[in-house]
């Protein structure tokens, strides 16, 4: 762990420069520490892939001054409240899916291992950018691997689940994006009018499922009346 | 005779926004900052008509907008010098102006700076997201202004006394520290570009400015594993040219970030139009202070 200024207003808490879920664990218990510690005078943390980066107040601190206090935080032993860190299962209609003959083409897969491979295996949730509520997973298994498309969608439909290199990710909005639809979830991402108002949260595990057009339909129908809770994808 | 003030926008201008203090808490869920480009700006507008310093203001971008006021109200213009007529009569930016109902308020264009803001005493009904009024692109998009626009203001004021705010007269290079590519990227390579005059192109917008200089920066350091990325961050793009972030930058990136601009001289970047040339210190702020 190396911590840098970033400027003069934040510092990069940085780790092994890998995409690894072991380093990506190593980040989130400190990242869930520094969360709790609720210290004054910080004004955001964001979380990446390898990376932390804390925005303070320089009326608070000074570089060395936070600098000294998150090495202190990241001794502690970890802090890391289990029952807040949740799985979520989430429904997909891979019958949406755009992009299955370019992915095909591309992994050799046929579509019902593509399918199978996305659904069974637990992703974490690495980080949250790119549009607000688009959290990237990971690690998608190896023979899933695929490029992003050469000419990106000018408008991608809210829901879209799509995978790129090994991550996975759902477009919280109507967007342009890059990556391969390979289903769609009625799910939303993004609750405005909740106190909490977005689903994903960095370090959550997440597992898919596949439902057919008709159970779309029916959740669609649920969720456009206001009849859907998130507490409904927990495990 | 309804009490509240009605504004409402028979042009609406190149990109004018209802802005505030921006989104501060949420950008580990990739919400960029947002928020009035020009800070310093915005508030002395909001102070000189009265309002408290979280009330929306209008941001105006290099072009104005046309407004029509259904009630007399107190007003003032900040940040860019723009040319302003009330009713077709010139009006001062930097001072509160009592306007009668039924006024009409058009602007020309920008003779200094980029953006202006128009302050409007009262409490805006304004819809927010996340508590802020700041539009978030694909996502909450409600306070772009178009043409037709109607915003009611409640409780609007008229308080007779004079107030004047100078707008202070900033005008010196851009103060930068090391980003945390700059050693990996070469410390005296960073330099040595960032000493050339950098033009701002056409496509710079909230989200950055987009710069190009004479010579390019050549590296083997392309691309990062993504990580965050803060209003002031200068990214090396793979062509060798660099974009600065501003407010609306997206929170992520995975291009070398060689620097970051000091803190205190963002808000002058607002000022920044296409066309302009921006320099850099010659040394970044560590190297200046001997820390």
């Amino acid at each position: 762990m190396e911590i840098k200024a970033f400027g003069d207003a934040a510092l990069l808490i940085e780790f092994k420069n890998e995409i690894s879920l072991e380093v990506h664990e190593t980040l989130i218990r400190l990242y869930v520490n520094l969360t709790n510690a609720s210290l004054d005078g910080i004004s955001y943390i964001i979380p990446a892939y390898n990376s932390i980066c804390v925005g303070y107040k320089k009326e608070h601190y000074s570089f060395s001054t936070l600098k000294n206090k998150i090495e202190l935080i990241s001794f502690r032993k970890p802090l890391l409240n289990q029952s807040k860190n949740k799985t979520l299962y989430i429904p997909v209609c891979y019958e949406l899916g755009a992009d299955f003959k370019e992915i095909c083409k591309e992994t050799e897969l046929r579509k019902e291992t593509i399918i199978s491979l996305h659904t069974q295996k637990y992703f974490t949730v690495f980080m949250q950018g790119f549009v607000p509520g688009f959290a990237y997973m990971g690690v998608l298994p190896e023979a899933l691997k695929c490029s992003r498309k050469t000419n990106p969608r000018t408008q991608v439909a809210k829901g879209s689940v799509a995978i790129a290199g090994v991550q996975t990710a759902i477009y919280p909005g109507n967007t342009p994006g890059g990556w391969q639809i390979i289903g769609r979830t009625p799910i939303p991402l993004l609750d405005s009018s909740a106190e909490d108002p977005f689903l994903f949260k960095t370090g959550w595990k997440v597992k898919f499922h596949a439902i057919n057009q008709d159970e779309f339909n029916v959740l669609d129908r649920k969720v456009l009346a206001g009849n859907f809770k998130w507490s409904e994808l927990y495990g | 005779m309804a009490k509240h003030l009605e504004i409402s926008f028979s042009k609406a201008g190149i990109y004018t926004s209802l802005q505030d203090q921006g989104r501060n808490a949420y950008q580990h869920f990739g919400v960029p900052n947002g928020g009035a480009m020009d800070i310093p700006a915005f508030n002395r507008a909001n102070a000189l008509v009265g309002n408290a310093a979280d009330e929306p203001a209008i941001e105006i971008t290099l072009t104005g907008p046309e407004i029509y006021f259904s009630k007399s109200c107190q007003i003032a213009i900040t940040g860019a010098e723009i040319k302003a007529y009330l009713n077709g009569l010139e009006i001062a930016n930097h001072t509160k102006h009592v306007i009668p109902a039924k006024s009409v308020l058009t602007f020309s264009n920008m003779t200094k700076g980029a953006r202006a803001y128009l302050a409007i005493n009262g409490t805006w009904n304004v819809e927010k997201w996340l508590g802020s009024v700041s539009p978030v692109k694909n996502i909450f998009e409600n306070h772009i202004i178009k043409k037709a626009r109607v915003i009611k203001i409640l409780h609007p004021t008229s308080n007779p006394l004079p107030l004047t705010l100078k707008s202070p007269i900033i005008n010196h290079k851009i103060r930068w520290l090391p980003g945390p590519e700059y050693d990996k990227v070469g410390a005296g390579k960073v330099n040595r570009f960032l000493k050339q005059g950098q033009k701002v192109m056409n496509d710079s917008n909230r989200m950055g400015l987009r710069l190009a200089c004479q010579e390019s920066l050549d590296t083997n350091v392309k691309e990062i594993i993504s990580s965050a990325v803060i209003p002031g961050t200068i990214q090396l793009l793979p062509n060798g040219q660099i974009v600065l972030l501003l407010k609306d930058a997206q929170t992520i990136g995975g291009y070398p970030r060689i620097a970051v601009v000091y803190s205190d001289d963002i808000d002058m970047l607002a000022q920044y139009k296409p066309g302009d040339y921006l320099y850099f210190e010659a040394k970044n702020w560590l190297d200046q202070r001997g820390v």
